[in-house]
């Protein structure tokens, strides 16, 4: 009988501990509806598509906000999903055991550096290299393509991107590596004994049975990219603008959300905040929910 | 004439040695079949013959075995010219789930990067999947993936796979284990048709199937090769008694 009791504590506890973690969920999103009605009410669709943020004539528009965010954030994945592949394969494929374990480990301690300590070395590091050796060297080369006009900066887009990259490698290629490690050993015994190479038996099969699977790590990776805060705000030059070239400074909505939210006495500037979080909040959790959705998908297949 | 010679191989994963001093030879366009209990050895020897069994962790291969004339283990000896030539059919179908039926059968030529045309193409895929006997239940489905096969359908795909790279061998890994009685019975007609064509060597713990498609049979006991000859003295006249206690059901 006791015993009984015991376990209908527990079990509700448990219903309640998760049943808390819904409701968190449900009434952040609240929450930053309820504080964005001010901005929506008097910007409304304008918000998304204005270039202005004036807090002293009080207007705001998001669009270079969200202009910076898709771009660094893309940039990285761009820079990040190919190297990442490149490392869960020399990880799941390639590598001797004593390797494979050395690398995992270092990708996962990568994944768990503050992401300031990655935004102080954009800042002192990586940002004057782009300026002096990065930059230059680029713009010798693809100086003619539009992405690549202008003086490079040092802080920009293209560093926050690199700087964005880094920090979504450990995602993307860990998730990676698990996937193809997943890739059932019959089916890479069935291209060697067709007489396929290792290269062909990784390239054809592997890939070819975990391509959905990357394709998901990659999203995951770019919904890591796309919340990323601290680091991007200490490199992304902090200028509100939209520029088609790399090299210039700009904001992203978290460089925004982060060096005004100090600052935001007036109601309405407080409210374009945080219908700027709120955006952000749709579309990283709509990305995850895309790619998480995906992974299990297949996890449950296999 | 022999296709396959082996000479004093021994085989082990990690310090396990599952081969001991096997010396055998395989007759060219002859079914031959492998027998015996549950670990003794009889896959891992069909492994060594591509070189399968050296991508194993931990495994270890020494000894000889002749293609015709080439010692496949010899050093300057790519395994993958040596795979090419010897096709395999596994215990289970393992068809690549991410290519359609079509693309499975030509896969060998695809992934070799020969450039062939559409009618080549073509030609090889129903070819193959006749000799496999299974062209008349696919040839409107070629586009579908292996999903939709069932079990049997699958593993003769498997074989028509391992066919169309033209194989001087073709070695099988119990391919009828896993399938029901009919689909067994197809595979069997199967394997029959294609003594024509290539030289079979099929690993089976099932002494009926032996009996019924090989012309020479081995058997192994843990490791060791007990008694090889022709499969109709092997089943009513075998030479040891440990061949004679196996085959009558005292032990396996």
């Amino acid at each position: 009988m006791s015993k009984n009791i015991g376990d209908k504590i527990f079990k509700g506890l448990a219903i309640f501990a998760s049943l808390l973690l819904i409701l968190l969920v449900i009434s952040l999103f609240l929450s930053l509806v309820i504080y964005s009605i001010p901005s929506i009410k008097k910007f409304g669709f304008k918000f998304l598509i204005d270039k202005i943020w004036d807090p002293v004539a009080d207007k705001y528009g998001a669009l270079p906000a969200i202009y910076g965010t898709l771009v660094t954030s893309f940039l990285a994945l761009l820079i990040a999903f190919p190297i990442s592949i490149g490392i869960a394969i020399f990880i799941s494929e390639l590598a001797p055991i004593f390797l494979k374990r050395l690398f995992s480990f270092i990708i996962e301690l990568l994944g768990a550096i503050p992401s300031l300590i990655y935004g102080m070395w954009g800042l002192f590091v990586l940002a004057p290299l782009v300026q002096l050796k990065i930059g230059p060297f680029i713009q010798k080369i693809l100086g003619f393509l539009p992405f690549f006009q202008g003086y490079p900066m040092g802080v920009g887009y293209l560093t926050a991107g690199i700087i964005l990259s880094i920090m979504i490698i450990p995602t993307i290629s860990s998730l990676s590596r698990e996937i193809l490690m997943a890739v059932p050993i019959d089916q890479r015994e069935a291209g060697y004994a067709l007489g396929m190479t290792k290269w062909e038996v990784i390239s054809k099969v592997v890939l070819g049975n975990a391509r959905s699977g990357i394709f998901a790590a990659g999203i995951l990776g770019l919904g890591r990219a796309l919340g990323e805060a601290v680091a991007v705000t200490m490199v992304i030059g902090n200028f509100h603008d939209i520029s088609i070239s790399l090299f210039s400074p700009g904001v992203t909505i978290t460089s925004v959300i982060i060096n005004q939210f100090a600052e935001a006495t007036g109601e309405l500037k407080l409210s374009a905040l945080m219908e700027l979080a709120l955006i952000l909040f749709l579309t990283t959790f709509l990305i995850m929910g895309f790619a998480r959705y995906y992974i299990l998908k297949r996890i449950v297949k296999e | 004439m022999d296709k396959i010679r082996v000479e004093n191989l021994n085989a082990w994963f990690g310090f396990m040695h599952v081969l001991k001093n096997i010396n055998l030879s395989f007759k060219e366009k002859y079914i031959s079949a492998i027998i015996g209990p549950s670990g003794c050895g009889k896959t891992t020897l069909l492994r060594c013959f591509n070189r399968l069994h050296e991508l194993s962790p931990g495994a270890r291969v020494e000894g000889k075995i002749f293609l015709d004339d080439l010692n496949i283990y010899e050093k300057d000896v790519d395994p993958v010219i040596v795979r090419r030539r010897i096709g395999m059919v596994f215990q289970r179908p393992n068809l690549f789930s991410n290519m359609t039926i079509y693309d499975n059968v030509i896969a060998g030529y695809i992934l070799n990067n020969k450039r062939l045309s559409k009618a080549e193409k073509d030609e090889i895929v129903e070819g193959s999947l006749r000799l496999a006997g299974i062209w008349e239940e696919v040839k409107n489905r070629l586009r579908e993936y292996p999903s939709s096969l069932s079990g049997g359908q699958q593993q003769r795909v498997c074989i028509a796979r391992a066919l169309a790279v033209q194989p001087e061998v073709l070695l099988m890994d119990e391919p009828t284990s896993a399938l029901d009685p009919i689909s067994t019975y197809r595979i069997e007609e199967t394997i029959r048709e294609l003594k024509k064509e290539v030289t079979i060597i099929i690993v089976t713990h099932n002494m009926q199937q032996a009996a019924r498609v090989s012309d020479e049979t081995v058997f192994m006991y843990l490791g060791e090769v007990i008694e090889i000859g022709p499969t109709a003295e092997i089943f009513t006249n075998p030479k040891k008694k440990l061949t004679e206690e196996y085959i009558t059901g005292k032990f396996g």
